[in-house]
């Protein structure tokens, strides 16, 4: 029994010092951020001043959107993406496959026509059963091909391209008017940069007009509420600070800008694997370093895309699975520059926290509600001790998420009523009653199915963008 | 002793708790005072605007002069509201107009405004102060000298914008060393670089002497040569034929010594576009095919475009066996045009699949050319 509680109270010790460890990189990526934002906020009212680079001498950018049966929808996708305001641009819209009328939709809206231009094999992709151009759209292309999944088709966009840069969109997301420009401020600030990501904004909530965000609310449900706070904390200061230290290793596949002859040296999207969009961001990271070539992979804290996120449990569920194995499968495969100097501070401070505050977090965190429990049905532990950290960790995690709303208040306050600020703050107290324990169990089974050598992406049930 | 441990323990925690939870308290506090001020301070710059506009509408049709005009500018959000309402319409008006709204931007209270911002260490204040000035004729040689300073800047951006200041002056010199400063810079972004030389011809009144600075600046060594290889990439844009011969010697001279390839690479992406007779001499006499940039071989096909022959088909032919499957879909692209019925036997096994899959799309359109 005295073994039994001395070994309970080591594995309090032990996770109490996870939990300050962990914290106190959260609160360092916190004031990096704030400092990072101020700094690009400077510089990104420098660039909406009038003259200020007017003469459109941009890179060109070929923006790729994958769509799988979306036939309700890919109209007004496209027609958005076209009329991006932007001087140099195409749009490669990659039919992966669909069984339903996407493609039928974008022949009859867009008189598109059979195209036979030669296609480049730079990357493997699964067949192309034919191209499509239409004369009234010159800058639209639409590519059918046998379905293989997302990455597939994004790399048979890339072969298509043309363009210097590319732009990886999801069809069904809602793109700012003037994103490319944004991004491209990054690549005029350093002439480095292979690839850039920005904030991915939830959509549930919004109002919208001309498939443009039109008024910015919160969603009403709970879910979607969590969600809007663990959005802002994870791309605000999760991605800023990363970015700010040089080692960010995500930029999420709804929307990213990339060099496109870097992603094809490094050999573009994997095929095999759920988490294509951080796979790929950490193979750039490999590929410059191993090479020895100059590069920045950056992100911008303002919001570049709009998304539908997931207000039920079945399908939220799926959706942290998948990313949980995603990153996971990218840790596995990458696990050569894990700890390794030579990888820069991707491998010796972004790799390790992935793996030990992100992978194996959720089992950490469940695993400590339950060794505090039983540690204090044996006795190992002071009662007053266990609520009082209990209370103070819920604190610190409202403080963090707060942080992130504070964040996004100082710099783009999209939201315009000062209610849902204190609605958001609300919900950082909330999320971690119920929410938090129910995501660490979700990530868990994904770390199983994982092990597993699940690969499926799982039915993602949407409500659709009504524009 | 454990006693008195998790007291400590329990103390301890209760602190940080107390701590944390004030922390919560004020970051609460601070997110609606921060919204409360973002709004007053939206509702006093409309205010100012709604103020300022019809003040300017009044100057421009006379019936108020410049010093009635200054009178009215009570602080310093409607010296802002002025600025921002002015910089708008300068661009839209021409003429007499015009110079009246550049002439506002002269009155003492704005010119202090952004004086003090221009010696301000805020990034935005500088930026501010250095578009403030771009809109104006420049004549003061202090602020000139304040803005070649921040050509140094290290925001890239700043360096830009001070630079977009002193090429928008009227005063020649100012402008040559704006730009030779600029060009020195070792990190401007190729956009940036392009940008300021359009900004520079483009207000040139003199495009020829324009032209002729530009081949100056281009041939000296000291500006890096991806900024050199930027401001080539603009003489097709800007119409600079009268350049191809100085781009020429400019080729041969650094034809062995570039690493990197990038400004060869641009030189004969230019004089392929300028047509230059004498092109292929010096990419026979340099081997360029086998130039271990693949930038430089992506261009060597373009400068068989228009020249026929069983040496040029020996070149591409080498071409189209490149490892970089860009320069053989160039190289392919030319022999198409070319040779179209060479004998697969000329390719070697894994290259003829590509050259029938080529042939057999008719070069349409190939969409890495």
């Amino acid at each position: 029994m005295f073994l039994t509680g001395n070994f309970l109270l080591g594995i309090t010790v032990l996770v109490i010092f996870y939990f300050f460890a962990l914290n106190l990189l959260y609160i360092i990526l916190v004031v990096i951020s704030y400092r990072s934002i101020r700094k690009f906020r400077d510089v990104d009212s420098i660039f909406n001043m009038t003259g200020v680079y007017s003469t459109n001498l941009y890179k060109p950018v070929s923006i790729i959107a994958p769509a799988y049966n979306e036939e309700q929808s890919i109209i007004a996708s496209v027609n958005a993406l076209l009329n991006i305001r932007y001087a140099n641009f195409e749009v490669i819209v990659v039919n992966d496959g669909s069984s339903d009328k996407t493609l039928q939709e974008l022949i009859d809206y867009f008189r598109l026509k059979p195209d036979n231009r030669y296609r480049p094999a730079f990357l493997d992709h699964k067949p192309i059963r034919q191209i499509y151009s239409s004369p009234r759209y010159p800058a639209l292309v639409v590519v059918d091909k046998e379905n293989g999944r997302k990455a597939d088709a994004l790399n048979a966009g890339i072969n298509m391209a043309s363009k210097e840069l590319i732009c990886a969109v999801d069809a069904d997301s809602i793109l700012e008017p003037d994103v490319i420009v944004k991004m491209l401020r990054v690549f005029m600030e350093d002439e480095k940069t292979v690839a850039v990501g920005g904030v991915v904004r939830m959509a549930n909530g919004c109002t919208y007009k001309h498939r443009m965000i039109d008024q910015i609310r919160l969603p009403k449900s709970w879910l979607g509420r969590v969600q809007a706070v663990e959005y802002l904390r994870s791309f605000l200061f999760g991605r800023v600070g990363w970015d700010s230290l040089d080692a960010l290793m995500v930029i999420s596949g709804a929307f990213g800008v990339f060099d496109r002859n870097a992603v094809i040296r490094a050999g573009g999207y994997l095929h095999d694997t759920v988490g294509e969009d951080m796979e790929l961001v950490v193979r750039l990271h490999k590929y410059h370093r191993q090479n020895n070539l100059p590069y920045r992979i950056r992100f911008i804290f303002e919001p570049v895309c709009w998304t539908e996120v997931p207000e039920d449990y079945k399908t939220l569920s799926r959706q942290r699975n998948r990313w949980h194995r995603g990153l996971a499968d990218t840790l596995y495969r990458h696990r050569d520059m894990l700890f390794r100097p030579a990888y820069g501070r991707v491998g010796t401070i972004a790799m390790p926290y992935f793996l030990i505050g992100e992978l194996l977090a959720p089992l950490v965190e469940l695993s400590g509600f339950f060794i505090v429990a039983l540690s204090w049905w044996l006795g190992a532990i002071n009662i007053s001790f266990a609520l009082l950290f209990l209370s103070f960790s819920i604190v610190l995690g409202m403080i963090l998420s707060l942080s992130a709303v504070l964040l996004e208040e100082m710099t783009s306050k999209r939201y315009e009523r000062a209610t849902d600020i204190l609605i958001l703050a609300l919900y950082a107290f909330l999320e971690n009653i119920g929410y938090r324990q129910l995501h660490a169990w979700w990530r868990i089974r994904g770390l199983v199915d994982f092990l597993r050598g699940k690969r499926d992406w799982g039915v993602m049930v949407r409500k659709g963008i009504k524009t | 002793m454990i006693d008195l441990l998790e007291h400590y323990a329990v103390a301890i925690m209760a602190i940080l708790l107390g701590v944390v939870l004030a922390m919560f308290l004020v970051l609460i506090f601070f997110a609606i005072l921060n919204r409360l001020w973002h709004n007053r301070g939206i509702s006093r710059k409309r205010e100012a605007s709604e103020s300022i506009q019809p003040l300017i509408y009044s100057y421009l049709d006379g019936s108020i002069n410049r010093s009635d005009f200054a009178a009215r500018l009570k602080n310093k959000h409607d010296i802002t509201a002025t600025w921002e309402s002015i910089e708008i319409m300068i661009d839209n008006l021409s003429g007499e107009e015009r110079k009246k709204l550049q002439m506002l931007l002269d009155l003492p209270p704005i010119k202090k405004h952004f004086l003090r911002k221009l010696n301000s260490r805020k990034p935005i204040s500088l930026a501010q102060a250095c578009v403030y000035f771009s809109k104006k004729t420049l004549t003061d040689k202090s602020i000139a000298v304040r803005l070649s300073v921040l050509q140094e800047h290290s925001y890239n951006v700043i360096a830009y914008a001070a630079t977009l200041a002193l090429v928008n002056t009227t005063n020649q010199g100012f402008r040559d060393m704006a730009l030779l400063r600029f060009l020195l810079r070792k990190n401007n972004a190729s956009m940036a670089v392009s940008d300021i030389i359009f900004k520079y011809y483009d207000i040139s009144d003199d495009k020829e002497v324009a032209a002729e600075k530009l081949e100056f600046f281009v041939m000296n060594p000291d500006i890096p040569d991806k900024t050199r290889a930027a401001v080539i990439r603009m003489f097709p844009e800007l119409g600079f034929y009268q350049t191809a011969d100085t781009l020429r010697d400019l080729l041969q001279i650094n034809v062995k010594n570039d690493p990197t390839g990038e400004l060869t690479a641009a030189l004969l992406g230019v004089l392929i576009d300028f047509s230059d007779q004498k092109l292929r001499e010096i990419v026979e006499k340099h081997r360029l095919w086998e130039s271990p940039s693949r930038e430089v071989r992506l261009k060597v096909p373009g400068v068989y475009a228009d020249i026929y022959g069983e040496e040029t088909t020996r070149i591409l032919l080498g071409l189209a066996h490149d490892p970089e499957l860009e320069v053989r879909m160039a190289a392919q692209r030319q022999l198409l045009k070319h040779r179209p019925l060479i004998s697969e036997s000329r390719f070697e096994p894994d290259i003829s699949t590509e050259w029938r899959a080529m042939k057999k799309s008719g070069d349409a359109d190939v969409s890495n050319g």
